[in-house]
Protein backbone atom coordinates (compact mmCIF):
# COMPACT_ATOMS: atom_id res chain seq x y z
CA UNK A 1 0.00 0.00 0.00
CA UNK A 2 1.45 3.44 -0.76
CA UNK A 3 1.70 6.43 1.78
CA UNK A 4 -1.04 8.30 -0.07
CA UNK A 5 -3.84 5.86 0.33
CA UNK A 6 -2.90 4.34 3.55
CA UNK A 7 -2.95 8.21 4.80
CA UNK A 8 -6.74 8.08 3.20
CA UNK A 9 -7.59 5.34 4.87
CA UNK A 10 -6.46 5.85 7.80
CA UNK A 11 -8.00 9.56 8.06
CA UNK A 12 -11.48 7.96 6.86
CA UNK A 13 -11.22 5.39 9.77
CA UNK A 14 -10.35 8.49 12.46
CA UNK A 15 -13.45 10.04 10.90
CA UNK A 16 -15.91 7.00 11.51
CA UNK A 17 -14.09 6.80 15.16
CA UNK A 18 -15.68 10.26 15.84
CA UNK A 19 -19.17 8.65 15.11
CA UNK A 20 -18.21 5.87 17.87
CA UNK A 21 -17.30 3.59 15.53
CA UNK A 22 -15.63 1.12 17.39
CA UNK A 23 -14.60 -1.39 14.13
CA UNK A 24 -12.83 1.76 12.98
CA UNK A 25 -11.21 1.79 16.15
CA UNK A 26 -10.00 -1.29 15.79
CA UNK A 27 -8.75 -0.62 12.25
CA UNK A 28 -6.72 2.57 13.77
CA UNK A 29 -5.36 0.09 16.62
CA UNK A 30 -4.33 -2.64 14.37
CA UNK A 31 -2.30 -0.21 11.60
CA UNK A 32 -1.08 1.78 14.28
CA UNK A 33 -0.19 0.78 18.04
CA UNK A 34 3.16 -1.63 17.27
CA UNK A 35 4.17 2.15 15.66
CA UNK A 36 2.97 3.74 19.10
CA UNK A 37 3.93 1.40 21.60
CA UNK A 38 7.44 1.68 20.03
CA UNK A 39 7.39 5.64 20.79
CA UNK A 40 6.02 4.97 24.23
CA UNK A 41 8.28 2.29 24.88
CA UNK A 42 11.03 4.18 23.77
CA UNK A 43 10.74 6.97 26.06
CA UNK A 44 9.62 4.83 28.93
CA UNK A 45 11.56 1.92 28.67
CA UNK A 46 8.90 -0.21 30.44
CA UNK A 47 6.28 -2.47 28.71
CA UNK A 48 3.48 -2.38 31.70
CA UNK A 49 3.72 1.69 32.03
CA UNK A 50 3.71 1.70 28.06
CA UNK A 51 0.62 -0.75 27.65
CA UNK A 52 -0.92 1.90 30.36
CA UNK A 53 -0.06 5.03 28.25
CA UNK A 54 -0.75 3.45 24.95
CA UNK A 55 -4.48 2.30 26.66
CA UNK A 56 -4.78 5.88 27.49
CA UNK A 57 -3.95 7.61 23.85
CA UNK A 58 -6.72 5.02 22.24
CA UNK A 59 -9.15 6.28 24.99
CA UNK A 60 -8.19 9.59 23.36
CA UNK A 61 -8.52 8.84 19.92
CA UNK A 62 -12.11 7.69 20.62
CA UNK A 63 -13.25 10.26 22.77
CA UNK A 64 -11.73 13.40 20.71
CA UNK A 65 -11.28 12.20 16.99
CA UNK A 66 -13.52 14.68 16.14
CA UNK A 67 -10.88 17.17 17.05
CA UNK A 68 -8.67 15.54 14.22
CA UNK A 69 -8.05 17.99 11.46
CA UNK A 70 -6.90 16.31 8.52
CA UNK A 71 -6.25 19.90 6.85
CA UNK A 72 -3.80 20.56 9.68
CA UNK A 73 -1.98 17.22 10.33
CA UNK A 74 -1.26 13.90 9.05
CA UNK A 75 -2.81 11.07 11.03
CA UNK A 76 0.14 9.50 12.23
CA UNK A 77 1.62 12.73 13.37
CA UNK A 78 -1.32 13.27 15.58
CA UNK A 79 -0.83 9.91 16.60
CA UNK A 80 2.61 9.66 17.22
CA UNK A 81 2.48 13.40 19.05
CA UNK A 82 -0.36 12.11 21.30
CA UNK A 83 1.73 9.10 22.49
CA UNK A 84 5.21 11.29 23.14
CA UNK A 85 3.24 14.19 24.91
CA UNK A 86 1.34 10.70 27.61
CA UNK A 87 4.82 9.29 27.99
CA UNK A 88 6.99 12.27 28.40
CA UNK A 89 3.84 13.14 31.10
CA UNK A 90 3.93 10.10 32.67
CA UNK A 91 8.14 9.96 32.67
CA UNK A 92 8.10 13.54 34.46
CA UNK A 93 5.53 11.87 36.81
CA UNK A 94 7.76 9.31 37.65
CA UNK A 95 9.98 12.33 38.92
CA UNK A 96 13.68 10.20 39.34
CA UNK A 97 12.89 6.98 39.36
CA UNK A 98 14.96 5.29 36.55
CA UNK A 99 13.72 2.03 35.06
CA UNK A 100 15.84 -0.72 34.42
CA UNK A 101 17.12 -1.13 30.86
CA UNK A 102 14.25 -2.45 28.06
CA UNK A 103 16.54 -2.27 24.86
CA UNK A 104 13.47 -4.35 23.18
CA UNK A 105 12.88 -0.69 21.21
CA UNK A 106 16.55 -1.47 19.29
CA UNK A 107 16.32 -4.97 18.64
CA UNK A 108 13.11 -5.89 17.49
CA UNK A 109 11.50 -5.32 13.76
CA UNK A 110 9.58 -2.96 12.76
CA UNK A 111 6.23 -4.98 12.62
CA UNK A 112 3.97 -1.31 11.76
CA UNK A 113 4.53 -1.23 7.91
CA UNK A 114 1.62 1.56 7.32
CA UNK A 115 2.72 3.86 9.93
CA UNK A 116 5.98 3.64 8.81
CA UNK A 117 5.26 3.91 5.08
CA UNK A 118 3.24 7.02 6.35
CA UNK A 119 6.34 8.86 8.33
CA UNK A 120 8.86 7.67 5.64
CA UNK A 121 7.29 8.87 2.76
CA UNK A 122 6.73 12.29 4.07
CA UNK A 123 9.40 14.57 2.67
CA UNK A 124 9.27 17.02 6.14
CA UNK A 125 11.29 13.72 7.19
CA UNK A 126 14.21 14.15 4.24
CA UNK A 127 13.69 17.83 4.91
CA UNK A 128 14.33 17.39 8.83
CA UNK A 129 17.59 14.96 8.10
CA UNK A 130 18.62 17.53 6.08
CA UNK A 131 18.86 20.07 9.00
CA UNK A 132 20.06 18.49 11.60
CA UNK A 133 22.69 17.46 8.84
CA UNK A 134 23.66 20.63 9.29
CA UNK A 135 24.28 20.54 13.27
CA UNK A 136 27.14 19.98 14.93
CA UNK A 137 26.82 16.31 15.93
CA UNK A 138 26.29 16.32 19.10
CA UNK A 139 23.58 19.15 18.53
CA UNK A 140 21.86 17.16 16.48
CA UNK A 141 22.07 13.71 18.82
CA UNK A 142 20.95 16.04 21.97
CA UNK A 143 17.43 17.15 19.44
CA UNK A 144 17.50 13.18 19.00
CA UNK A 145 18.22 11.99 22.64
CA UNK A 146 15.43 14.74 23.42
CA UNK A 147 12.97 13.43 21.44
CA UNK A 148 13.43 10.29 21.53
CA UNK A 149 13.72 9.89 25.12
CA UNK A 150 12.35 12.67 26.26
CA UNK A 151 15.33 14.58 28.65
CA UNK A 152 16.28 17.44 28.86
CA UNK A 153 18.68 18.71 26.05
CA UNK A 154 21.53 21.48 26.53
CA UNK A 155 21.02 25.26 24.97
CA UNK A 156 20.17 25.08 20.94
CA UNK A 157 22.35 25.85 18.16
CA UNK A 158 21.59 28.55 15.51
CA UNK A 159 21.65 27.89 11.96
CA UNK A 160 19.76 28.36 9.07
CA UNK A 161 15.91 27.73 7.50
CA UNK A 162 15.53 24.57 10.11
CA UNK A 163 13.02 25.02 12.77
CA UNK A 164 15.92 25.77 15.67
CA UNK A 165 16.87 28.78 14.00
CA UNK A 166 13.66 30.52 12.85
CA UNK B 1 1.86 22.21 5.81
CA UNK B 2 0.29 25.63 5.96
CA UNK B 3 2.55 27.77 7.53
CA UNK B 4 1.59 30.93 6.04
CA UNK B 5 -1.95 30.44 7.47
CA UNK B 6 -0.78 29.52 10.64
CA UNK B 7 0.71 33.47 11.83
CA UNK B 8 2.33 32.75 15.33
CA UNK B 9 3.62 35.20 17.62
CA UNK B 10 7.82 34.94 18.05
CA UNK B 11 7.86 34.41 21.63
CA UNK B 12 5.39 31.52 21.50
CA UNK B 13 7.86 29.77 19.37
CA UNK B 14 10.67 28.66 21.78
CA UNK B 15 7.90 26.99 24.36
CA UNK B 16 6.31 25.70 21.84
CA UNK B 17 9.20 23.58 20.51
CA UNK B 18 10.65 22.99 23.72
CA UNK B 19 7.26 21.25 24.66
CA UNK B 20 7.17 19.12 21.29
CA UNK B 21 10.77 18.12 21.48
CA UNK B 22 10.06 16.90 25.03
CA UNK B 23 12.85 19.07 27.12
CA UNK B 24 10.18 20.70 29.75
CA UNK B 25 10.03 19.81 33.57
CA UNK B 26 6.51 18.64 34.79
CA UNK B 27 5.47 22.39 35.65
CA UNK B 28 6.59 23.89 32.29
CA UNK B 29 4.31 21.04 30.73
CA UNK B 30 1.77 21.49 32.87
CA UNK B 31 1.98 25.23 31.45
CA UNK B 32 2.47 24.33 28.23
CA UNK B 33 -0.72 21.99 28.03
CA UNK B 34 -2.42 24.90 29.60
CA UNK B 35 -1.93 27.27 26.78
CA UNK B 36 -2.34 24.52 24.24
CA UNK B 37 -5.95 24.61 24.85
CA UNK B 38 -6.60 28.21 26.32
CA UNK B 39 -4.49 29.97 23.29
CA UNK B 40 -5.16 29.03 19.52
CA UNK B 41 -1.79 30.87 18.46
CA UNK B 42 -0.05 28.59 20.54
CA UNK B 43 -2.01 25.63 19.63
CA UNK B 44 -0.76 26.26 15.94
CA UNK B 45 2.99 27.01 16.92
CA UNK B 46 2.53 23.59 18.65
CA UNK B 47 1.08 21.84 15.82
CA UNK B 48 4.00 23.50 13.40
CA UNK B 49 6.81 22.08 15.60
CA UNK B 50 4.89 18.53 15.47
CA UNK B 51 4.84 18.63 11.98
CA UNK B 52 8.11 19.34 11.76
CA UNK B 53 9.76 17.02 14.35
CA UNK B 54 7.74 13.98 14.71
CA UNK B 55 8.89 12.23 11.70
CA UNK B 56 12.01 11.86 13.47
CA UNK B 57 9.70 9.00 14.65
CA UNK B 58 10.55 6.88 11.74
CA UNK B 59 13.48 6.06 13.33
CA UNK B 60 11.83 4.01 16.21
CA UNK B 61 11.09 0.85 15.26
CA UNK B 62 7.32 -0.94 16.17
CA UNK B 63 6.92 -3.11 18.48
CA UNK B 64 3.65 -5.20 19.23
CA UNK B 65 1.77 -4.52 22.22
CA UNK B 66 0.56 -7.74 24.29
CA UNK B 67 -2.62 -9.41 22.83
CA UNK B 68 -4.97 -8.37 25.99
CA UNK B 69 -4.48 -4.94 25.10
CA UNK B 70 -6.89 -4.65 22.40
CA UNK B 71 -9.63 -6.41 24.90
CA UNK B 72 -8.69 -3.94 27.65
CA UNK B 73 -9.45 -1.04 25.53
CA UNK B 74 -12.55 -2.37 23.93
CA UNK B 75 -14.09 -3.09 27.08
CA UNK B 76 -13.10 0.29 27.91
CA UNK B 77 -15.24 1.74 25.14
CA UNK B 78 -17.79 -0.36 25.87
CA UNK B 79 -17.74 -3.10 24.15
CA UNK B 80 -19.26 -6.15 26.15
CA UNK B 81 -17.18 -8.14 29.16
CA UNK B 82 -17.88 -11.65 30.37
CA UNK B 83 -19.26 -11.46 33.44
CA UNK B 84 -17.74 -13.48 36.42
CA UNK B 85 -19.00 -14.19 39.87
CA UNK B 86 -17.02 -11.37 41.38
CA UNK B 87 -18.18 -8.98 38.71
CA UNK B 88 -21.96 -10.29 38.87
CA UNK B 89 -24.26 -6.99 39.64
CA UNK B 90 -27.41 -8.89 40.93
CA UNK B 91 -25.24 -10.60 43.52
CA UNK B 92 -23.63 -6.69 44.72
CA UNK B 93 -27.05 -5.24 44.21
CA UNK B 94 -27.75 -7.76 46.79
CA UNK B 95 -24.25 -6.68 48.96
CA UNK B 96 -24.67 -3.33 48.66
CA UNK B 97 -27.54 -2.63 50.60
CA UNK B 98 -25.28 -2.66 53.41
CA UNK B 99 -23.19 -0.59 51.54
CA UNK B 100 -25.98 2.10 51.19
CA UNK B 101 -26.69 2.09 54.72
CA UNK B 102 -22.98 2.46 55.23
CA UNK B 103 -22.85 5.33 53.09
CA UNK B 104 -26.20 6.91 53.97
CA UNK B 105 -24.90 6.63 57.71
CA UNK B 106 -22.00 8.13 56.25
CA UNK B 107 -23.31 11.18 54.87
CA UNK B 108 -25.43 11.95 57.38
CA UNK B 109 -22.57 12.14 59.20
CA UNK B 110 -21.22 14.85 57.17
CA UNK B 111 -24.20 16.45 57.04
CA UNK B 112 -24.86 16.52 60.62
CA UNK B 113 -20.60 17.55 61.51
CA UNK B 114 -20.31 21.20 60.29
CA UNK B 115 -23.47 22.07 61.52
CA UNK B 116 -23.67 23.52 64.98
CA UNK B 117 -26.54 21.82 67.84
CA UNK B 118 -29.22 22.17 68.76
CA UNK B 119 -31.40 19.70 66.66
CA UNK B 120 -29.64 16.16 65.54
CA UNK B 121 -32.04 15.45 62.40
CA UNK B 122 -33.17 12.01 61.93
CA UNK B 123 -31.20 9.85 59.02
CA UNK B 124 -32.59 9.61 55.68
CA UNK B 125 -35.15 6.77 55.56
CA UNK B 126 -33.86 4.33 53.11
CA UNK B 127 -34.66 4.61 49.54
CA UNK B 128 -37.82 2.77 48.37
CA UNK B 129 -36.98 2.24 45.08
CA UNK B 130 -33.99 -0.62 44.80
CA UNK B 131 -30.83 1.28 44.36
CA UNK B 132 -29.06 0.75 40.98
CA UNK B 133 -25.21 -0.22 41.09
CA UNK B 134 -22.48 -0.70 38.59
CA UNK B 135 -19.10 -2.22 39.03
CA UNK B 136 -16.52 -0.12 37.95
CA UNK B 137 -13.80 -2.97 37.07
CA UNK B 138 -10.07 -2.86 36.70
CA UNK B 139 -9.25 -3.34 33.48
CA UNK B 140 -6.51 -5.23 33.52
CA UNK B 141 -7.93 -8.37 35.37
CA UNK B 142 -11.29 -7.38 35.00
CA UNK B 143 -12.46 -7.91 38.56
CA UNK B 144 -14.39 -4.74 40.27
CA UNK B 145 -11.85 -1.83 42.03
CA UNK B 146 -15.42 -0.06 42.95
CA UNK B 147 -19.06 -0.20 43.32
CA UNK B 148 -21.10 2.73 42.63
CA UNK B 149 -24.29 3.14 43.75
CA UNK B 150 -27.29 5.27 42.20
CA UNK B 151 -29.78 5.98 45.10
CA UNK B 152 -31.97 8.66 43.23
CA UNK B 153 -34.39 9.14 46.07
CA UNK B 154 -31.40 11.06 48.39
CA UNK B 155 -29.89 12.40 45.41
CA UNK B 156 -26.23 10.63 45.63
CA UNK B 157 -23.69 8.57 43.88
CA UNK B 158 -22.33 6.21 46.35
CA UNK B 159 -18.65 5.11 45.83
CA UNK B 160 -17.72 1.89 47.58
CA UNK B 161 -13.81 0.71 47.10
CA UNK B 162 -13.89 -2.83 47.33
CA UNK B 163 -9.86 -3.49 45.97
CA UNK B 164 -8.76 0.08 44.82
CA UNK B 165 -4.66 -0.44 43.93
CA UNK B 166 -2.96 2.55 43.07
CA UNK B 167 0.86 3.16 42.41
CA UNK B 168 2.49 4.74 45.16
CA UNK B 169 2.31 8.65 45.57
CA UNK B 170 -0.85 8.38 43.35
CA UNK B 171 -4.36 8.90 44.17
CA UNK B 172 -7.85 7.50 42.56
CA UNK B 173 -9.27 10.21 41.11
CA UNK B 174 -12.73 9.69 39.52
CA UNK B 175 -14.37 11.30 36.27
CA UNK B 176 -17.82 10.59 34.22
CA UNK B 177 -17.57 10.96 30.66
CA UNK B 178 -20.85 11.42 29.42
CA UNK B 179 -21.37 9.81 26.11
CA UNK B 180 -19.47 11.53 23.36
CA UNK B 181 -17.78 14.41 25.77
CA UNK B 182 -14.43 14.72 27.33
CA UNK B 183 -14.09 13.43 31.07
CA UNK B 184 -15.23 15.40 33.68
CA UNK B 185 -13.54 15.33 37.33
CA UNK B 186 -16.13 14.03 40.27
CA UNK B 187 -13.13 14.41 42.76
CA UNK B 188 -10.57 12.34 44.30
CA UNK B 189 -11.58 9.30 46.20
CA UNK B 190 -10.96 7.61 49.65
CA UNK B 191 -9.25 3.97 48.77
CA UNK B 192 -10.52 2.49 51.89
CA UNK B 193 -13.96 4.04 52.72
CA UNK B 194 -16.93 4.91 50.66
CA UNK B 195 -17.94 8.24 49.91
CA UNK B 196 -21.20 9.65 48.96
CA UNK B 197 -21.46 12.67 46.10
CA UNK B 198 -24.24 14.82 44.81
CA UNK B 199 -25.81 12.53 41.89
CA UNK B 200 -23.95 14.19 39.19
CA UNK B 201 -26.37 15.71 36.20
CA UNK B 202 -24.76 12.97 33.63
CA UNK B 203 -26.70 10.42 35.52
CA UNK B 204 -30.22 11.90 35.97
CA UNK B 205 -32.14 10.36 33.05
CA UNK B 206 -31.15 8.52 30.68
CA UNK B 207 -27.94 9.53 30.30
CA UNK B 208 -27.15 7.21 33.57
CA UNK B 209 -26.65 4.53 31.28
CA UNK B 210 -24.91 5.71 28.95
CA UNK B 211 -21.89 7.63 30.74
CA UNK B 212 -18.59 6.35 31.59
CA UNK B 213 -17.02 6.39 34.99
CA UNK B 214 -13.27 5.93 35.43
CA UNK B 215 -11.25 6.15 37.87
CA UNK B 216 -7.13 7.24 36.79
CA UNK B 217 -4.45 7.86 39.17
CA UNK B 218 -2.99 11.28 39.84
CA UNK B 219 -0.97 13.22 41.56
CA UNK B 220 -2.35 13.89 45.42
CA UNK B 221 -5.11 16.81 44.75
CA UNK B 222 -5.66 15.76 41.39
CA UNK B 223 -4.95 16.38 38.02
CA UNK B 224 -3.68 19.63 37.77
CA UNK B 225 -4.61 21.06 34.79
CA UNK B 226 -7.77 19.24 34.81
CA UNK B 227 -7.11 16.89 32.29
CA UNK B 228 -6.75 13.33 33.49
CA UNK B 229 -2.75 12.55 33.53
CA UNK B 230 -2.62 9.08 34.79
CA UNK B 231 -3.81 5.77 33.58
CA UNK B 232 -7.11 4.48 33.85
CA UNK B 233 -7.19 2.03 36.83
CA UNK B 234 -10.98 1.43 37.02
CA UNK B 235 -13.84 1.86 34.41
CA UNK B 236 -17.80 0.74 33.94
CA UNK B 237 -21.35 2.19 33.63
CA UNK B 238 -24.59 1.58 35.09
CA UNK B 239 -26.79 -1.15 33.23
CA UNK B 240 -30.48 -1.06 32.59
CA UNK B 241 -31.55 -3.74 34.99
Amino acid sequence: MDADSSRALLTRAIARVANRDSDALKYVYRHTSAKLFGVCLRILNDREEAEDVLQDVYLSVWNKADRFDPEKASPITWLVSMARNRSIDKLRARGGRVMAGVDEAEALPDASPLASSLIEADEDRQRLDGCLNQLDPKHAGAVRTAFFEGLPMTPSPSGSACPWAR
Amino acid sequence: MTDTETPMRDEDRPLAGEYVLGVLDSEERAEAQRRISAEPAFARAVQWWEARLVPLASDIRGIEPSAGLWPRIAGLIGEPARPTLWNNARLWRGASVGALALAAASVTALVLTPRPPPVPTVAPAPPAAPAEVALIKDPGTDQAALVATLDHANGVLILTPVAMKMPAGREPELWIIPEGQKAISLGMLPTDAPRAIPLPKDLKGAGAYTALLAVTDEPPGGAPTGVATGSVRAAGKFAKA
